[in-house]
């Protein structure tokens, strides 16, 4: 039995008009069959029983024709009756079998069975089969049989006649069915017509009503299947279909945003900074986002499936990573600092933070781990804590070296007053004389300290490093040992740097002295001098992020000797840290080099391997000024000639000090203790002086005050700074201006009589001494 | 995919009203025994009927034909033309769609032994049939021989009483035609006056009831078709169609050629001749023949003639077509 739910082959648009047409042809097919069938009963009916009538009236109307011997009129009754309907023939036959009258005038006076119809055997068969009634319908029921038996008068005067006639009567079905069929068929065609122009008009209904529209909601499901968010059915309309449809829409939209975001999140965790990874429950890697493999160097390939354990870097106790799991699973999310392990076996600190996923019965699913590599940022850290330790160390030692300089200054001068005085006492100016140098060797510490803590007077200068570091070498190598090869590699290019040539004198003395102490018991000992034009790469830039310059110089000293170990070069700059034995090594050395170095903007770079050697780099960056050939020029000393100088100090020792030296030397000088008294001093007889010494830092007016105001007065007037520290923004605004020198203490006599020689030496003539 | 099972729908639909066709509308046409008319039940005793919805109801005498065409109880009479005059006048709308056949000597005067022309009828009895022709043959004849009605003795005779009445001498001369014509004649009898010298005066029509003619025309053309075919058979076999006549007419098979002397039955050329005649109109004919009825009181009223002969339109077509 096929249901129509088998059906589903069949397009909808087609289904309905399809059953429309199977359910009418149905009908149809059976009200044809059954209709046909009733009617042909009901014509068979109807005519038996309007023959029965007629033939009753004919029956008797002949009985009495014949009683009373009227012939003709039998003749014309039975004619009559041939335009019966359906009428065939009917007949009248005597006792005898011959006819009497008939509708067919031709067969009067035959006998029944002479005739070319074929009728006494077919009543004889009917008769067999016990038919009964007068008017009947033959088995094929196509004709309808009247039989009648006739009474004839009797011949003689009898009263009961047994004559009998027979009226026998045909009528044909025939054509009253064929117009019965055709009048059905009609009728049923007329149906089929009207079935077949609904079901069409149905199809069109369909295929506009929800074909139409359906194909556009599949089209937009297929658009949405392949991945197409923006596919749309807009369905109009408040049948179910645009119902169906509007939900279809919003659902999409809804899709589609959920599946971008989605989209987003993942593209974003893909491309973050951090390397992101997501384990399932029990610790397998589902999921890790690029920056995994470019911090770990596992491909995803190779980390999906693995335990995080492949970035133990075995730095940390198993009781961590237990500690770690257990926080965990408890459902809390865990923060804090490990050492991992790179695919290549190096390793590197990373903040890292794991977090636990629920999934919806509120079990834990996932693991979301996130690892931020901060080994750059440790070093920065550590840079930033050097830095500032360094800089506390400054201070500190500034301080002290500070106050330690003033005592030198009174020490110094002191002593050279002594001395001068003693000189018929060799006994004492012998001692004297050890004393001082010993106090010179501590006013050299001093600088050097002063020097590391960026306290010192530095005098720029634009100076032809080439030139210059070939005549220091020649200095420096003296301080060398023989059996040691020294080579230099200098520039043949001129390469102008600003700095303070002293200081690099000082650096060079510093780091070729290690070197050679770093070549004791080596065979071969080797030291080499680099000086070349070097031009700053973004490697250089990214690990000396305050090297602005575009160009430096750079020197290298280079040694084969015992090298630096990893321990102990982290803390080669502080000052006083020293791996020689006592008395070997004051540990001021580099760390002066250090100060120097940043206070000329310059960047030390240092490699060293342990038993392999030791390499400086020092780099300053190139002036675009070309280099002054000063040179200092011993030969001349002046001494005093009367010359009157205005000397201001707050400290009384130092007044006393500088002052006395001078007067020896023939200077006259006016003495006051602070820069308000200068001024005033000053101001009283400007063009007295020739010179002015100021002590830079002086209660109530300070020496760089004093000196503008007394430039004011006398802008001409020459002027001396006696400094004890130095910060550079101090002297800022005065240096470099003509008739302005400034010198550190403790003041030397002859870096006194010099300084004093070059600013009067305009104003006076030359004498020789 | 629609499409096709439209077409298959169709198919169906078209073969369903395929399927039994219309039966052809029944078509009872009644006639009495006269020779004009049977070519028709030749065509019956052939099996050209069969399939056509056309009945010969076979009456004695055109009385009776026309009594049930009158009534409705046949659709079409072979009858005279004067009978459908007569019915005309009765209120039946009939149409004449046939000429079936002429009277060329079948209609006669038989006189007795000595009579030799009608004008010798003075004072004399005619026996007649009372029916239209016979008084026309009467009246022509008187007409033709100077006499009037008033010079004769007129007896109503049925057709029948005839030869009783000739052979008993009742009658000086009778007004009869076939087959009693030729007894009388085998009895001593004359023909002093016959339709031969009123050619195409008597004519025999096939006239149909006008609704159902309108109806059907195309029933009537078939049957007209079929007549002729008659007629063409009867030509061209003999022997088998006469064989086949025989029965109705009670004649042996030698006397039957003599029943159709003086009798041209309407062949095709007949028939247009008759319908398309413009300078003498069937119409006009009739007009002539309701004149004599009038005036012998057979016609008490003007009839319209031009209905009677409105289905002469069958045979505009077949101007100059040769059977």
């Amino acid at each position: 039995m096929i249901s129509l739910a088998s059906l589903k082959w069949l397009p909808i648009r087609m289904l309905l008009p399809f059953a429309l047409l199977l359910v009418s042809g149905a009908i149809i097919g059976g009200f044809w069959w059954f209709e046909v069938k009733r009617e042909m009963a009901a014509i068979e009916r109807e005519v038996v029983s309007l023959q029965l009538q007629d033939m009753h009236r004919l029956v008797g109307h002949l009985q009495s024709l014949l009683l009373n011997g009227e012939l003709k009129n039998i003749a014309s009754e039975l004619s009559d009756f041939g335009s019966e309907p359906n009428m065939q023939y009917i007949l009248l036959t005597r006792p005898d079998g011959h006819i009497l009258a008939a509708s067919r005038l031709g067969w009067v006076g035959q006998k029944t069975d002479a005739l070319e119809e074929p009728v006494l055997p077919v009543l004889l068969q009917h008769r067999k089969q016990g038919k009964q009634n007068h008017v009947y319908v033959s088995e094929d029921g196509m004709t309808v049989w009247a039989h009648y038996l006739i009474t004839y008068p009797p011949e003689n005067d009898s009263l009961r006649s047994r004559d009998f006639g027979e009226l026998i009567g045909k009528f044909d079905l025939a054509l009253t069915k064929q117009a019965a069929r055709h009048r059905i068929e009609q009728w049923v065609s007329l149906f089929a017509t009207l079935v077949l122009g609904s079901a069409f008009l149905l199809w069109l209904a369909m295929r506009y009503a929800i074909t139409r529209r359906m194909n556009q909601l599949i089209a937009a499901a297929n658009q949405a299947s392949k991945g197409n968010f923006s596919a749309r059915a807009g369905l109009e309309g408040s049948d179910e279909l645009a119902q169906i449809g509007k939900a279809f829409d919003s659902m999409i939209e809804r899709l589609g945003r959920e599946t971008m975001r989605q989209r987003q999140l993942s593209h974003a965790v893909e491309n973050m900074a951090e390397s992101v990874l997501i384990t399932n429950a029990k610790g397998v890697i589902e999921y890790v986002n690029s920056s995994f493999t470019r911090i770990s160097g596992y491909s995803a390939e190779e980390a999906i499936g693995q335990n995080p354990s492949i970035l133990k870097s075995g730095k940390h106790p198993t009781e961590f990573y237990k500690a770690l799991w257990r926080h965990l699973s408890q459902g809390k999310v865990w923060t804090g600092r490990m050492t991992d392990r790179k695919k290549d076996g190096s390793l590197y600190l990373a903040t890292v933070s794991i977090a636990p996923l629920l999934g919806a019965d509120g079990r834990i699913t996932h693991y979301v781990g996130v690892h931020e590599d901060i080994s750059e940022q440790q070093k920065m850290e550590m840079q930033l804590m050097q830095a500032q330790k360094m800089e506390s160390l400054g201070i500190l030692v500034g301080g002290i070296a500070h106050d330690f300089n003033n005592m030198l200054a009174g020490m110094v001068g002191n002593l050279y007053m002594a001395r001068k005085a003693a000189k018929d006492l060799p006994e004492i100016t012998q001692k004297l004389a050890r004393v001082e140098k010993l106090s010179f060797r501590a006013a050299d510490m001093i600088k050097q300290l002063l020097a590391f803590a960026r306290k010192d007077t530095v005098q720029l200068k634009t100076l032809d490093l080439t030139s210059f570091i070939k005549e220091a070498y020649k200095l420096a190598r003296v301080a060398v040992p023989e059996d040691i090869t020294c080579l230099s590699y200098v520039s043949n290019d001129p390469l102008c740097i600003e700095c303070d040539a002293t200081q690099v004198q000082q650096m060079l003395m510093n780091l070729l002295g290690n070197a050679r102490d770093a070549l004791r018991n080596v065979s071969e000992p080797k030291i080499i001098l680099d000086l070349q034009p070097y031009e700053p790469d973004a490697t250089f830039i990214s690990q000396h992020p305050e090297a602005t310059s575009v160009s430096y110089a750079m020197l290298s000293i280079k040694d084969n000797g015992c090298g630096i170990p990893d321990d102990v070069i982290e803390r080669i700059f502080e000052p006083f840290f020293t791996t020689k034995g006592v008395g070997h090594g004051s540990g001021l050395g580099l760390s002066m080099v250090f100060g120097t170095m940043q206070s000329h903007k310059g960047i030390i770079e240092v490699e060293s391997k342990p038993g392999l050697g030791s390499s400086f780099r020092l780099f300053f960056p190139i002036s675009d000024k070309s280099a002054i050939h000063d040179m200092p020029d011993k030969s001349k000393v002046w001494r005093g000639n009367g010359e009157r100088l205005l000397l201001a100090d707050d400290e009384p020792l130092v007044r006393d000090t500088i002052s006395e030296m001078l007067c020896i030397d023939g200077f006259t000088v006016d003495v006051v203790d602070d820069g308000l008294d200068a001024v005033e001093q000053f101001c009283k007889r400007p063009d007295a002086y020739d010179a002015v010494i100021l002590d830079v830092v002086m209660p109530g007016m300070g020496g760089v005050d004093a000196a503008q105001k007394m430039r004011e007065v006398r802008p001409d007037i020459p002027i001396i700074f006696a400094t004890g520290y130095d910060r550079e923004h101090v002297l800022r605004g005065v240096e470099g201006l003509p008739g302005i020198v400034s010198l550190s203490k403790p003041l030397h006599s002859e870096t006194l009589h010099q300084t004093l020689t070059k600013l009067l030496h305009k104003n006076f003539g030359r004498s020789d001494t | 995919m629609f499409a096709r099972m439209a077409l298959a729908t169709l198919l169906l639909t078209l073969l369903i009203s395929g399927c039994t066709p219309a039966p052809k509308p029944e078509i009872r046409i009644g006639t009495n025994i006269w020779p004009g008319y049977e070519p028709l039940y030749l065509a019956r005793n052939l099996g050209w009927f069969r399939e056509s919805g056309v009945r010969l109801v076979e009456y004695n005498s055109s009385m009776e034909t026309m009594n049930a065409l009158s009534h409705g109880s046949i659709e079409a009479g072979a009858l005279t033309l004067d009978e459908v005059l007569s019915l005309a006048q009765d209120g039946v709308d009939l149409r004449v769609v046939l000429l079936l056949d002429v009277s060329n000597g079948a209609d006669a005067v038989v006189a007795q032994s000595g009579i030799d022309n009608p004008e010798k009828l003075r004072g004399r009895t005619i026996g007649v049939e009372s029916s239209a022709v016979g008084g026309y043959i009467i009246h022509r004849m008187l007409e033709k021989s100077g006499l009037t009605l008033q010079d004769v003795h007129i007896l109503p005779l049925t057709l029948d009483a005839h030869k009783a009445a000739f052979t008993s001498k009742r009658v000086d001369a009778i007004v009869t035609f076939e087959p009693i014509k030729s007894h009388l004649l085998a009895n001593g009898g004359k023909v002093i006056f016959d339709s031969s010298l009123i050619p195409g005066e008597i004519i025999d029509v096939l006239a149909v009831r006008s609704e159902v003619f309108d109806a059907y025309p195309e029933a009537f053309a078939e049957l007209t078709e079929k007549w002729f075919q008659a007629l063409a058979y009867m030509q061209n076999q003999p022997d088998d169609a006469a064989r086949r006549m025989q029965p109705r007419l009670r004649v042996s098979l030698d006397q039957l050629g003599q029943q159709y002397a003086g009798l041209q039955l309407g062949t095709l050329q007949m028939n247009l001749s008759f319908f398309n005649n413009a300078t003498n109109p069937p119409v006009k004919k009739a007009e002539h023949l309701a004149q004599v009825m009038r005036s012998d009181g057979l016609l008490h009223r003007d009839l319209d003639l031009n209905r009677l002969f409105a289905a002469r339109n069958m045979y505009a077509g077949h101007g100059g077509h040769r059977p």
